[in-house]
C-alpha cells in the first residue's frame, strides 16, 4: 500500500486492546475532508470559505446489536474510550431488540485507491476560482434587467476515509469532488421564473477549464427568460418523451430507493419480486459503483465490501437489491458494497451509487418526431417519491408535441405517477446515455450520488390547469 | 486567553479588519430504528470553531472541528489568506456592534443534559410499541429519537460576547401500512422539545393512524373547494412563505414581497410573529448566528406586511433594522414562527365545510418565488356536507401560494409546534384539486 496514513497503527491497536470485551465485530472509520467554496451572486464574491472536519467513526456489533461512538480526537486513550462507548451502547441496544444482527460474510481487503483527476483543485489559486464563479455570473447579468437574481457557488474538496475491521480489512481511499452550481431568477410585470443548472463529481478542475460553465450558465439564464412568458398546459394522463435528466430523477427517487435492500425488508413495492418481469422489457437499470468517476464514486463502501455493479432491472425483470452485509444476511443474498454513511459522525446505511438507465436503438429526435401527440420534458427541480413507487416531481420547462414537433412552451409543470406503471409503458428507449446529474441524496443522512440515461417515451399524468 | 479571544487577536494581527468568531460544542445520543427494530444507538460528541476574517470588504471565512493549537493558527491564517485573495462585496458594511441580550427561558433542560442512553431507548420503544397497538399492519420503515445538549460563544472585533447553551429532545417516526399485498404511502409523525415533555405513546399513535389512513384509498372527480390543511402542512406553507419576507431575498429580487409594505398581501385573519424569545422554542436563543440579539417581530398583522426579517447585513442594504434573524453573516432565516390562532375548532371548521379536502401530507412544491404551488394530496381525506368521509387517492393540488394566504377563510383554535413553526389548521379556499 502506498501513502501509508499514520492514525491506521493506532486504529490497529484500538482493535487489538479491545477485542478482549468480546464483541463480535468492530470497525474504525476515519475521515478527513477539506473543502473550499466561493459564492458569487449579483456580480459580487460575497464570501469565500474553507472548512476541514476530522473524525472517527466506531461502529461496535455486540449481543446482536449496533453501538456507534464518533471521535475528534485521535490519541490512542481516547479512541480506546470511544470504542469502549460503542460497546456500552451495542449492549444496551442489544436489550430492546428481539434478532439478533448478523453480517454476511464477505472477503476482507487491504488495498489503496485513488481518484486519479488532472488538476488538483488544491493547487489552483483562489483566484482562478474565484475568476471562474464571476465569470459564469457576468455572462448571466449580461442579458439585462430581465435577470432579478443569480447565485453561482464553486465547491471543491477532498477526502481521505481510512477503513479499518476487526476481521483485518484495510482500506485507504483518496478522493476529489468539484462542483458548480447556478441559479438564475428571471423575472418581468410582476412574474418571476427560477432556473437552476449543476455540474460536477469525483472530478479535478480541469472541467472547469473549457466552456461548459459558460454554457451552463447561458443556458440557466436563457431557460428562466424564456420561461418567462410560459404557462401550464392542460393536465391528465399523457405520452411524454423525457429527457436524460428527468428520467435520472425518476429512476433514482422513484424506483431506487424501492430496491434499497433495507427499504425492501420493511415492505416496498420491490419486495418479493425477484426475478419477476415487472416493467417494460426495454429497461434495464443498473447501480454502478464506478463510471470514472461520477458523483456517487464508490470502490469500496463504508463497511469495506468492494463495491460491485448492481444489475437491479434486466429486460424488464427485477434481479437484484442493493445490499449492506446486515440486510444481504436477512434476505439471504450477496453484499454489494452499497452500504454508505454521510460522515464519520453516522454509521452505514443502504444507499445508492450511481444509478441509470442503460441506452435502447432510438435516436432521440426520432421518439420526438415519432410521437403524435403529448409533451417534452426537460430537467427537474425537485420532487418527492413513495416506497410505493408513487411519485411527484417539478419539471424544469415542458412543450407540447403535436404529430412529431414541438410546440408551446410551459412552466411549473408537474408529473406524477407510479414508477412500476410508468417504466411498464416505456415503448421506447434513446441511444443517447448521459451519465452525469450529480446531487445529494437525502435519507437520514446526505449522500453524494450521480445518475442518468437516455431519452425515453412513456405515460405519466401531467399536472397543469384543469 | 481563550481559544475565541486568541482568533480574534491573531487574526487582527495578521491584517484582518473585523473579525467574527463562534465556537460551537455539542454532545448528544441518537437512537435509530429501521423496518421496526432499533438499528443502531449512537453518541456524538462535537466542536467547531468558525472564523470570518473580514479585510475592507472582502469575507474569508474558514472553519475546523480541531482546537489543537496549531490547527486553530492555520485556521486563522486561512481566512485572512482567503479574505485577501478575493475582490470585495460591494453591498458589506460592518458587523453588529454590541447589544444587550434578552432573558430567555426554559430552552435548557438538565434531565435532558444527563439522560442515560438506556432512557432514550426507553422511549423509543414507547413509540415502537404504541405503533402497534394502533395497527398491527404498521411497520415503522424508519425513526430516530435524539437528544443533544449544545454551547455556543460567539464574538467580533467589535467588542460583542455572547454566551449561550441549550438542550433538545426530537423524535420522528416514518410508518407504513400493510395489507393483502398492498403498501400504503409512507406517513410522517414527529415532535421536537427542549425538554422531556414529548408524549412517546402519542407520537407513535399518531404515525400509525396517518398510515393506516393511506390505505382502502377511493378516487374523487376534480373539484374546486376548500382546501383544509392539517398542522404539518400548515407549517410548510408558512416557512415556503416566510422565505418571501426574509429580507435576503428581498434586497436580491427573488421575493414578490418586495414592494408590498404595508399593503394588505394576506386575508384579514392571518397573523405571523418571528419570535426568537419565546420561553422553550426550539430556535430560542440569546443571539443568532451573528451575535444580534433575538427579539419578537409581527412579520404579518391582519394580513397587512408589516416588516421583513433581517440580520445586520440586509437591514443595511434595505434601510431597515436587523430582526435578529442572521442565519450567518449574510443568510437570514426565520426563527420560532408563530400563527396566531383562530377562535373555532377543528372540528367546526369540518362541520362547516360544504366540499374541500382535508390533508395532512403534501408532497410537492410551494414556491416563494413565482408562488407556485403544485403536488399530490397524501393522507387526505374528502370532506363532504360537513363530515370527513374517506381517504382518497393521490390527487394534485394546483395554485399560487399568494392567492392562498388571501383565500383563508379559517383557522384552528386548537395549535400545534411543527418544528420551529407554531400553526393552527389553516383553510382556504376555492382551490383546485385535481383527482382522477
Amino acid at each position: 500500500m502506498s501513502e501509508k496514513e499514520p492514525i491506521i497503527d493506532i486504529l490497529h491497536r484500538v482493535l487489538e486492546d479491545t477485542s478482549s470485551l468480546g464483541y463480535e465485530y468492530a470497525d474504525m472509520r476515519y475521515e478527513l475532508r477539506e473543502g473550499f467554496s466561493v459564492t458569487v451572486r449579483k456580480g459580487a464574491v460575497e464570501a469565500s470559505q474553507a472548512s476541514i472536519s476530522r473524525g472517527v467513526g466506531i461502529r461496535v456489533l455486540a449481543d446482536g446489536a449496533w453501538g456507534f461512538a464518533s471521535s475528534e480526537s485521535f490519541t490512542y486513550t481516547d479512541l480506546k474510550k470511544a470504542l469502549e462507548k460503542a460497546f456500552k451502547l451495542a449492549k444496551t441496544s442489544a436489550k430492546a431488540r428481539k434478532k439478533n444482527v448478523e453480517l454476511a460474510e464477505v472477503k476482507v481487503y487491504k488495498d489503496y485507491v485513488k481518484a486519479v483527476v488532472k488538476e488538483n483543485p488544491a493547487k489552483v489559486p483562489v483566484e482562478d476560482k474565484v475568476k471562474l464563479a464571476l465569470e459564469a455570473d457576468k455572462v448571466i447579468t449580461g442579458y439585462g434587467d430581465v435577470v432579478k437574481d443569480t447565485s453561482v457557488y464553486y465547491t471543491d474538496y477532498s477526502f481521505r476515509k481510512v477503513f479499518v475491521s476487526s476481521e483485518g480489512a484495510e482500506i485507504v481511499i483518496d478522493g476529489i469532488r468539484t462542483y458548480f452550481r447556478i441559479y438564475v431568477t428571471a423575472g418581468e410585470a410582476g412574474v418571476l421564473s427560477p432556473a437552476y443548472e449543476t455540474m460536477g463529481g469525483v472530478k479535478g478542475f480541469e472541467i472547469f477549464r473549457g466552456e461548459e460553465p459558460i454554457e451552463l450558465a447561458k443556458t440557466a439564464a436563457e431557460r428562466a427568460i424564456r420561461l418567462l412568458k410560459a404557462g401550464l398546459p392542460k393536465g391528465g394522463l399523457s405520452t411524454v418523451v423525457l429527457d436524460n435528466k428527468l428520467l435520472a430523477l425518476i429512476v433514482h427517487e422513484a424506483f431506487g430507493h424501492c430496491a434499497e435492500a433495507d427499504l425492501v425488508i420493511t415492505g416496498d413495492v420491490l419486495t418479493g419480486k425477484v426475478g419477476q418481469k415487472i416493467v417494460s422489457k426495454l429497461v434495464t437499470i443498473v447501480d454502478d459503483p464506478e463510471p470514472p468517476y461520477a458523483n456517487g464514486w464508490t470502490p469500496y463502501d463504508d463497511e469495506g465490501v468492494r463495491a460491485r455493479k448492481v444489475t437491479i432491472v434486466e429486460e424488464g425483470v427485477l434481479k437484484e437489491y442493493m445490499q449492506s452485509r446486515e440486510t444481504a444476511a436477512v434476505l439471504g443474498m450477496e453484499p454489494t458494497g452499497n452500504a454508505r454513511a454521510q460522515n464519520y459522525n453516522f454509521a452505514p446505511l443502504v444507499r445508492m451509487r450511481n444509478t441509470y438507465m442503460l441506452p435502447g436503438d432510438w435516436d432521440p429526435d426520432e421518439i420526438i418526431k415519432e410521437t403524435k401527440e403529448g409533451f417534452y420534458l426537460k430537467g427537474a427541480m425537485g420532487g418527492q417519491a413513495d416506497t410505493n413507487g408513487d411519485f411527484m416531481f417539478v419539471v424544469q420547462e415542458a412543450w407540447g408535441i403535436e404529430n412529431g414537433e414541438l410546440k408551446e412552451a410551459y412552466r411549473g409543470v408537474t408529473v406524477s405517477g407510479n414508477a412500476i406503471e410508468v417504466l411498464k409503458s416505456v415503448d421506447a428507449v434513446g441511444k443517447d446515455l448521459i451519465i452525469g446529474f450529480p446531487g445529494t441524496c437525502g435519507k437520514g443522512q446526505m449522500a453524494p450520488v450521480d445518475g442518468g440515461g437516455p431519452h425515453i417515451r412513456c405515460k405519466l399524468i401531467v399536472g397543469g390547469k384543469k | 486567553m481563550s481559544v475565541v479571544e486568541f482568533a480574534l487577536k491573531y487574526a487582527l494581527e495578521l491584517g484582518a479588519t473585523e473579525v467574527h468568531v463562534v465556537l460551537a460544542k455539542g454532545r448528544g445520543y441518537r437512537v435509530e430504528v429501521t423496518s421496526d427494530a432499533i438499528s443502531n444507538v449512537a453518541y456524538n460528541e462535537g466542536v467547531r470553531l468558525s472564523i470570518t476574517a473580514i479585510v475592507g470588504k472582502k469575507l474569508g471565512y474558514s472553519s475546523t472541528n480541531s482546537l489543537d493549537e496549531k490547527e486553530v493558527r492555520k485556521c486563522v491564517e486561512r481566512a485572512v489568506s482567503l479574505a485577501k485573495a478575493i475582490t470585495e462585496n460591494p453591498h458589506w458594511k460592518h458587523l453588529p456592534e454590541p447589544r444587550k441580550y434578552p432573558e430567555i427561558k426554559d430552552v435548557y433542560d438538565t434531565k435532558v443534559a444527563e439522560l442515560e442512553p438506556e432512557e432514550a431507548v426507553e422511549f423509543m420503544k414507547i413509540c415502537l410499541d404504541a405503533v402497534k397497538e394502533e395497527g398491527r399492519n404498521v411497520v415503522v420503515m424508519q425513526g430516530e429519537l435524539s437528544t443533544g445538549e449544545s454551547e455556543v460563544i460567539i464574538a467580533n472585533s467589535r467588542g460583542l460576547w455572547g454566551e449561550d447553551k441549550g438542550t433538545s429532545v426530537s423524535a420522528y417516526l416514518v410508518t407504513v401500512a400493510k395489507e393483502a399485498g398492498t403498501v400504503g404511502s409512507f406517513a410522517t409523525e414527529d415532535a421536537v422539545s427542549r425538554k422531556l415533555d414529548i408524549d412517546f405513546a402519542e407520537l407513535g399513535k399518531a404515525a400509525a393512524k396517518k398510515a393506516l389512513e393511506s390505505l382502502h384509498l377511493k378516487p374523487i372527480e376534480s373539484f374546486k373547494g376548500s382546501l383544509i390543511l392539517d398542522y404539518e402542512v400548515a407549517a410548510f406553507l408558512v416557512l415556503n412563505l416566510a422565505r418571501a419576507y426574509s429580507g435576503d431575498n428581498v434586497w436580491r429580487g427573488s421575493s414578490p414581497l418586495k414592494d408590498k409594505l404595508g399593503q394588505q398581501i394576506a386575508s384579514a385573519n392571518l397573523t405571523i410573529v418571528d419570535d426568537g424569545v419565546m420561553p422553550g422554542g426550539i430556535s430560542t436563543s440569546k443571539f443568532d448566528a451573528e451575535g444580534s440579539p433575538r427579539q419578537r417581530t409581527v412579520v404579518l398583522e391582519k394580513g397587512v406586511l408589516k416588516t421583513f426579517l433581517n440580520n445586520t447585513f440586509t437591514a443595511e442594504i434595505l434601510g431597515m433594522k436587523p430582526t435578529g434573524n442572521a442565519a450567518s453573516l449574510l443568510a437570514v432565516l426565520p426563527s420560532n414562527t408563530i400563527i396566531e390562532p383562530g377562535d373555532i375548532t377543528i372540528e367546526e371548521i369540518i362541520n362547516e365545510t360544504n366540499k374541500g379536502l382535508f390533508i395532512s401530507r403534501f408532497s410537492g412544491k410551494m414556491s416563494s418565488v413565482d408562488g407556485v404551488v403544485s403536488g399530490t394530496a397524501k393522507q387526505a381525506f374528502l370532506v363532504e356536507n360537513g363530515e370527513k368521509k374517506y381517504p382518497v387517492r393521490e390527487c394534485m393540488i394546483v395554485g399560487n401560494l399568494y392567492d392562498f394566504i388571501k383565500n383563508i377563510s379559517a383557522l384552528s383554535k386548537e395549535r400545534k409546534f411543527k418544528w420551529s413553526v407554531l400553526t393552527p389548521v389553516i383553510k382556504i379556499e376555492g382551490v383546485n384539486i385535481v383527482g382522477k
